[in-house]
């Protein structure tokens, strides 16, 4: 299958602001995503994976390497690429309604204020908000404003999503809920998703293949295709042997490896 | 309201004695007239216009100069906010400028000036200018760089997160600005007027002063308080119509 | 940015302006008799160092500052705490507060003259009013603002009355109170110079107005040059203090 979004061999270091040490974060990593899949990223906290998202969402230059989407070199934000946020309170604007939230992107887009009115509705009925339009993010629980950030990402009628470990501060089990509202949302809208995480129950859980990244500097160790079949309940999915088998051996291999970071004295 | 009532009963019981003790002579002194007279010359000359016209004329000259020298502050800050190197050139020469007392800078201002409306316009102004200037630029430092990097993810035009983004979120440090500036545009008028004397509210005080007028003097003190304490309550009003979400959000 | 590239480009901005003030006069932009180019009022500045005859009117400002100012603080932060800690003390005060706290106290400069005097007194008393209301309100908020966990905490861990106000409840207002402090540096130099000017009598407001009325044009730059200097100096001192005294406020 042709690569829909293509990274390659990119590497990023900074320069240590002090010291001018030079940390490098990604050592050239490389990974094929395919037109309306759903891949997951794991790999432990601090391993640059916030990094390597932003790069591919053309927010930040790489040192080297490129990213191509549908062949074409990407440089700065690009259409239909939605990135979502690990810290939902933040990316709200706290003085925009639910209602004014979701139709920044189209107001930007220079869309008719009806067809925003009428997108508006649509969007904030499919994430389940209907009803808190009027209400200020701050007025929400955390993953009602989860919630909202999906739907304002909705509403930029992305082809590809980026979701940057966003169930990570709500609670359990909000993110399950999440978890279904997303996958529900992602088949419906023939979405793409590329999605960076710590939680290996949740990589498995939600994605058709699933890679993990090395620690400091980062790169793209495996790719497993898991198979589990559609649609995924969040129960009975999670009690299947083929998912617990990658559970297992994902988990096994992360935290061996960080095990294996520690130096010895 | 009921917490209140030693707090009120202390204020009357404050007024009153400075009424006694002007009336049955406890304070023997030229200069310390009964709070009745006080009222009483204020009331008449209120209603005569003397007064008005000289309150009217000081407020048309602070308003002036405050717009002005907020909008460059403001305008400024962005500048400065968004752009580093300009930032980089421009905040020493601020930061040498900004602690001179402002009383300082009219002296020499007269030379060039005068002593008339100009000279009060523009010392309000360059005082206003510096505290607009630096939370403006506050302001925009401390625009969350999640929600920059949201506005370009949504394909939003660098003018645009200008307008949509920084503006509004920078809002809640320019109104703190704001808040400081607006008494201390006061505090500037009544000086440029004191020193600079020839007209306004600042004179007559001084001048009654000179004249051992305590009564005029008093009352006009009293006119600056009950328009100090307007300012402030407009400002509260434009907070709460501005940044509705603003105290909301922080205690949410 | 680097501190050599700030430094470097601080000199240059101030180098250009002197290079514009210095070639505005030279070109006979503006008028060079009211507003001499630097390479004139150096030589005039400098005089006015070395013969050391800025000391006198430079204490003299200084001096009764530093005891308004002092008096301010001392006095706006006992009465804020008592204010912000006890709710019937704060209850008490407050309407009476609420009523001089809006008055430029600017204003209160000529008053003050018919009582006092034009001497020290008065300018003592004119600073420490102009600063003890923006003191006052800092610790106010600060200590109604502190976080109920940390007070809790320190009951639990047995601390009496007395304790929680000075070792809790006043450090953690400190951040808040040194703001105030701040507006109130610049508000109380401000009644100095202006208390200075009216009055005619010492300290290096009057010797500016005097210089000006006199027409001592080069004379006059040279003291308000010195005067900021004051503040600049003022500004780093404060600076430095509350880095040291609030260290621990996060960046």
């Amino acid at each position: 299958m042709r690569a829909f979004l293509r990274v390659d061999q990119i590497s990023k270091s900074y320069i240590d602001g002090a010291g001018g040490a030079e940390a490098k974060i990604l050592n050239s990593a490389s990974l094929e995503i395919r037109e309306s899949e759903f891949l997951a990223v794991i790999g432990p906290s601090g391993c640059g994976k916030s990094t390597f998202l932003q790069i591919i969402a053309g927010l930040m230059p790489p040192t080297s390497g490129r990213v191509l989407l549908c062949d074409k070199p990407i440089s700065g934000p690009p259409a239909h690429m939605v990135y979502l946020f690990q810290q939902y309170n933040k990316s709200l604007f706290p003085w925009r309604t639910v209602r004014d939230n979701v139709a920044f992107p189209m107001q930007m887009r220079g869309a008719a204020a009806a067809d925003i009115e009428q997108a508006c509705r649509d969007y904030i009925r499919m994430v389940g908000l209907a009803g808190h339009e009027n209400r200020y993010p701050w007025q929400l629980s955390g993953g009602m404003q989860q919630r909202v950030a999906i739907a304002r990402a909705l509403a930029a009628e992305p082809r590809i999503l980026l979701l940057d470990e966003p169930l990570s501060a709500v609670d359990a089990l909000t993110r399950m809920e999440l978890q279904s509202l997303i996958l529900e949302i992602w088949e419906r809208q023939k979405l793409t998703i590329l999605l960076v995480t710590h939680d290996v129950d949740e990589a498995v859980f939600m994605a058709d293949r699933v890679a993990t990244l090395t620690v400091s500097p980062a790169r793209i160790d495996s790719i497993i295709e898991t198979g589990i079949p559609r649609p995924r309940d969040p129960i009975t999915t999670r009690e299947r042997p083929d998912f617990l088998t990658f559970r297992r051996d994902l988990l096994n291999t992360l935290l061996n490896r960080q095990h294996a970071q520690i130096p010895s004295t | 309201m009921k917490k209140r009532t030693a707090g009120i009963v202390l204020l009357i019981l404050l007024l009153l004695l400075w009424e006694a003790s002007a009336r049955f002579g406890w304070v023997k002194s030229e200069n310390w007239p009964t709070l009745v007279a006080v009222l009483e010359v204020t009331y008449r000359q209120l209603l005569s216009g003397e007064l008005s016209l000289v309150l009217a004329a000081s407020m048309a000259r602070m308003i002036v100069g405050f717009v002005i020298g907020s909008l460059c502050g403001i305008l400024l800050g962005l500048l400065l906010g968004t752009l580093r190197t300009l930032d980089g050139f421009l905040t020493p020469l601020v930061e040498a400028v900004r602690p001179i007392p402002v009383p300082a800078i009219i002296p020499p201002l007269i030379l060039f000036l005068g002593i008339d409306d100009a000279l009060k316009i523009f010392v309000v102004a360059f005082s206003v200018f510096f505290p607009m200037l630096v939370s403006t630029v506050g302001g925009v430092r401390n625009v969350d760089e999640t929600l920059i990097r949201t506005a370009r993810t949504l394909q939003t035009t660098q003018g645009s997160i200008l307008r949509f983004v920084i503006l509004p979120a920078a809002l809640p440090s320019i109104m703190s600005g704001f808040r400081i500036s607006l008494p201390l545009a006061l505090i500037t008028t009544v000086v440029a007027e004191m020193i600079a004397g020839s007209s306004g509210i600042g004179y007559v005080i001084v001048r009654a002063q000179y004249a051992m007028q305590p009564q005029e003097m008093y009352s006009a003190v009293l006119c600056l308080m009950v328009i100090g304490y307007l300012l402030n309550l407009l400002f509260l009003l434009f907070e709460r119509r501005l940044i509705p979400w603003y105290h909301l959000s922080e205690n949410a | 940015m680097s501190t050599a590239t700030k430094a470097l480009q601080a000199t240059l901005s101030f180098a250009a302006v002197l290079a514009v003030w210095e070639l505005l006069g030279r070109a006979v932009l503006v008028n060079a008799v009211l507003l001499p180019p630097p390479s004139l009022i150096a030589p005039t500045l400098a005089d006015i160092i070395v013969s050391g005859s800025f000391l006198r009117p430079l204490l003299e400002t200084l001096l009764l500052f530093a005891v308004g100012y002092s008096i301010a603080c001392i006095l706006g932060v006992a009465i804020g705490l008592a204010m912000g800690w006890y709710d019937r003390v704060y209850y008490l005060l407050e309407p009476t507060i609420e009523l001089l706290r809006p008055i430029p106290k600017v204003a209160l400069v000529p008053p003050l003259f018919l009582f006092l005097g034009l001497g020290a007194s008065m300018k003592i008393t004119t600073v420490a009013l102009a600063a003890f209301f923006p003191v006052l309100i800092a610790t106010i908020q600060g200590a109604r603002g502190v976080d109920p966990v940390l007070v809790n905490t320190a009951r639990t861990l047995g601390a009496g009355p007395a304790r929680i106000v000075f070792r809790i409840v006043l450090p953690a207002s400190l951040p808040l109170i040194f703001t105030g402090m701040r507006v109130s540096l610049a508000l109380g130099l401000i009644v100095e110079i202006l208390a200075e000017m009216l009055s005619g009598e010492g300290g290096l407001g009057y010797l500016i107005v005097d210089m000006q009325r006199s027409f001592a044009i080069r004379q006059m730059y040279a003291w308000i040059i010195i005067l900021a200097a004051v503040g600049l100096f003022l500004n780093f001192v404060f600076e430095y203090l509350e880095s040291r005294i609030v260290y621990w406020r996060g960046k």
